[in-house]
């Protein structure tokens, strides 16, 4: 099978970026992608692009492919909540493997923050709940995660303060990331006094609205400096949309995918010296940890609170900040974790710093409803 | 015990039930099935309090809870209800409004 090399990234800063649309942010992501690259348009023959909630279209792709002067031989908008980041990285791959295209534009970018209402945004998101059964209710997204997390504290025996280990990383993480969102220190005081949301989480309990963009070049071709990161590994699994039809395990597909993307780059888990995991709550990073196999059940929080995803830690954890405290912008929030993943293999290499040598990444959409995992490796 | 009763719908193939409007058995893919109506009670497996919310509730303004009940006549269904009343994860509630769609209003067991 064809390798599918990761040969350019591009990542715009989140926060409250001013005037500029979905489409702005996603041209700003993909150009700094290609310029990283130092591919050429007419090198691009395949394009990817996620959705966006503030620009909604029928052909995404297309759409941007127009705006960005491409004229790629193959195009598609993909849907798949959070996991979109993630599962356009694995089809880039599959569609290189069958000889499909040679190099593949992914771009992701939204202006979430400023392009709507939070109102509206939360609005827009509770309609991952099933209009049938649980919207009426009058179930938001950080509602759905509460319910999730309510469960997860019964049946684990930890508590809020626990789960707060993973806002307080994040937000160091992100203090040291230029662009972040959000950077001030936080402690975990300052997590169990911030706003009640949907209990057991409160406002630092939960990612921020934010705009931004995020872009990838993957390639049949290496890259031509840097560390030459392949796709190696790629897993999905889509149990359930909406929670009154989840297995026992809501996690089920994290652990499904997880399994898959390390059997099919032939690896485990112990391999791994970097990991990037959805953290759209700070409960969703706890379970999702657990259920992927990076830490022993009912664990997680605990090897947050030892350090051992410290940025000079044994395995560490979405170093840009995550979606917590770098920011999320939809999509481009997700496949930000990936383009972290790269910058830091690339400062690795660089140093010559000694860490194992290939990198575990996960993604969630809806409520722990679409999966997709993957496995990068030089 | 509810005085209600909830409209699900049970495969004619397995016996397994399910929440109305899905085309096929989650169990063993049969899609045969038949409306059937279960006792409108059950256990709380999940519930959050929610403090800020745009988007409606027909419990009003917040806060109001929202939770996972595993029904009592079908473990197998988990059915998504809203309280105004403080509910705890094991609780037993019934649901007062149960025509087979949403809203589900729950009312704590005495």
């Amino acid at each position: 099978m064809r390798d599918a090399y990761i040969c350019g990234v591009g990542l715009t800063e989140f926060g409250k970026l001013g005037p500029a649309s979905a489409l702005d942010l996603q041209a700003r992501a993909a150009s700094a992608a290609l310029a990283d690259s130092g591919l050429q348009r007419r090198q691009i023959d395949g394009l990817l692009v996620g959705y966006a909630t503030t620009a909604p279209h029928l052909m995404p792709a297309t759409r941007f492919a127009e705006a960005f002067a491409l004229q790629p031989s193959c195009a598609y908008g993909i849907s798949v909540g959070g996991a979109s980041g993630l599962a356009m990285v694995a089809l880039a791959r599959h569609l290189i493997a069958s000889g499909a295209a040679e190099t593949i534009l992914v771009v992701a970018g939204e202006n979430r923050l400023s392009g709507q209402t939070g109102a509206a945004t939360t609005r827009v998101l509770s309609e991952v709940g099933d209009p049938l059964h649980e919207a009426p209710n009058g179930a938001s997204v950080p509602a759905c995660y509460g319910l999730v997390a309510s469960a997860y504290l019964h049946r684990t025996g930890l508590s809020e303060v626990d789960l707060a280990e993973f806002a307080v990383l994040m937000r160091r993480h992100a203090a040291a990331t230029p662009g972040a969102h959000f950077s001030k220190p936080i402690t975990v005081a300052e997590v169990m006094a911030s706003k009640p949301i949907a209990t057991p989480l409160k406002l630092l309990d939960c990612c921020p609205v934010s705009d931004g963009g995020a872009a990838v070049v993957v390639s049949a071709t290496p890259p031509a400096r840097g560390p030459a990161l392949r796709v190696t590994g790629t897993g999905q699994s889509h149990t359930h949309q909406h929670m009154s039809a989840a297995p026992a395990d809501i996690a089920e597909g994290a652990v499904r995918a997880s399994r898959t993307a390390l059997d099919t780059a032939g690896r485990r888990m112990a391999d791994m010296g970097r990991v990037a995991i959805y953290d759209s709550f700070t409960v969703t990073l706890a379970i999702l940890l657990e259920a992927c196999g990076v830490s022993a059940a009912g664990q997680a929080t605990s090897d947050a609170k030892e350090g051992r995803f410290d940025g000079d830690g044994d395995l560490p954890l979405n170093t840009h900040g995550g979606l917590l405290s770098y920011g999320h912008s939809g999509v481009a929030g997700g496949l930000a974790h990936l383009v972290e993943i790269v910058r830091a293999a690339r400062e690795d290499d660089a140093t010559g710093a000694a860490r194992r040598p290939a990198a575990f990444l996960h993604a969630d959409g809806g409520v722990f409803s679409s999966h997709v995992s993957i496995v990068l490796e030089a | 015990m509810s005085d209600h009763s909830l409209l699900v719908d049970r495969c004619q193939s397995c016996g397994t039930h399910r929440l109305r409007g899905r085309y096929a058995c989650a169990g063993c893919g049969a899609e045969q099935c038949e409306p059937v109506s279960l006792p409108a009670s059950g256990s709380v497996t999940a519930v959050t309090r929610v403090d800020r919310s745009p988007v409606y509730s027909p419990t009003g303004e917040v806060p109001f809870y929202i939770a996972m009940v595993q029904l009592h006549g079908a473990a197998e269904v988990q059915l998504m209800g809203a309280s105004r009343a403080p509910l705890e994860i094991n609780s037993r509630v019934s649901v007062s409004q149960c025509d087979g769609a949403a809203p589900y209003l729950l009312v704590p067991s005495a």
